[in-house]
């Protein structure tokens, strides 16, 4: 049955933490000792992302010094209990997450799946929250063209939704993994990965909040 | 589910902290964020630094960087203390 007995299916083997070294190799470096979690390929990927977000971020910030007034203004206009409580909403879905990690190490794979659906259900009201945020600026005549604040909310807060939106797909890859009766070789790896890209997810909203909603 | 939450206590507390570290975000935002006309506050850089003592949390602990290899960790804890530094000295710079 689809994963609807936890005991039946078999656990999940943790990869293991190094290869062991060969005589050819010799002794493994202290630097890359250890278990990435998830698919090497995508940490690079995750990286850049982290970069390339760093420079938004940093953007952000010289933009706000060329205008404090427009950005003070344009920061009015943001409701900061909608940025909360998206941070806290993307916070409980990474905890859920990583409840659901943990489930699937021991074996619980039904509630593993129910937690991922939950981080799912998180995920959505995010998305909720900001199209009604959206549409509340779009009614009152605001709109990417509004002025450098509006274009760099827009840009930066939809980039990150399309994030949001992959993520979401990812939980669900996940959830389907857990409801597999019988354990892929693969899918610890492809948990791992999903989890990791969610909290990225989540990662990177934490510093856009404090951005946008409090200090410009 | 009790017990994955027990056996997960460490990142239970973890997002607690984080929560609460939000709403004092928030609460800095509000009351510390300096009168019209102000650049920079302290209020903003505290927000700031805040901010990326979050980050580091979420890296090192819900993407399990803290296990992983030691090239991930110093890449990862580069990150966050060059861009917390450079955003709080941009954020002053240019106000």
């Amino acid at each position: 049955m689809l994963g609807t007995d936890d005991e039946e299916v078999q656990p999940l083997p943790r990869p293991a933490v190094a290869a062991a070294p060969t005589a050819k190799d010799g002794p493994p470096s202290r630097w890359t000792s250890g278990h990435v979690p998830g698919e090497v390929g995508l940490w690079i990927f995750i990286l850049g992302d982290m970069l390339v977000f760093g420079l938004f971020f940093g953007i952000f910030i010289v933009q706000r010094g060329d205008g404090l007034e427009e950005f003070r203004a344009g920061r009015e206009t943001l409701s900061t209990e909608f940025g909360v409580a998206n941070t806290v909403l993307l916070l409980t879905g990474s905890i859920l997450v990583v409840l659901g990690m943990r489930a699937v190490r021991e074996n619980r794979r039904r509630l593993a799946s129910q937690l991922l659906l939950g981080a799912m259900a998180t995920g959505t009201m995010f998305a909720i929250d900001k199209a009604i945020e959206w549409g509340e600026k779009f009614g009152d005549g605001l709109n990417p063209g509004t002025n450098d604040f509006y274009t760099l909310y827009f840009a930066f807060t939809g980039i990150h939704l399309v994030h949001l939106l992959i993520g979401m797909v990812a939980l669900g890859v996940m959830v389907r993994l857990t409801r597999r009766p019988t354990p892929g070789e693969h899918d610890q790896a492809l948990l791992e990965s999903g989890a990791t890209f969610w909290h990225l997810v989540d990662l990177l909203w934490l510093v856009l909040f404090p951005l946008f909603y409090l200090v410009a | 589910m009790q017990q994955i939450v027990r056996n997960s206590r460490a990142s239970v507390v973890i997002w607690a902290a984080l929560v609460v570290a939000t709403l004092a975000s928030w609460w800095l935002g509000i009351h510390e964020g300096g009168a019209p006309g102000d650049g920079a506050t302290v209020g903003g850089v505290a927000v700031l630094v805040i901010t990326f003592v979050k980050v580091w949390f979420v890296g090192r602990h819900f993407m399990d960087i803290r296990e992983s290899t030691l090239l991930l960790r110093t890449i990862f804890d580069a990150y966050v203390v060059l861009l917390c530094t450079a955003l709080c000295v941009l954020y002053l710079v240019t106000s």
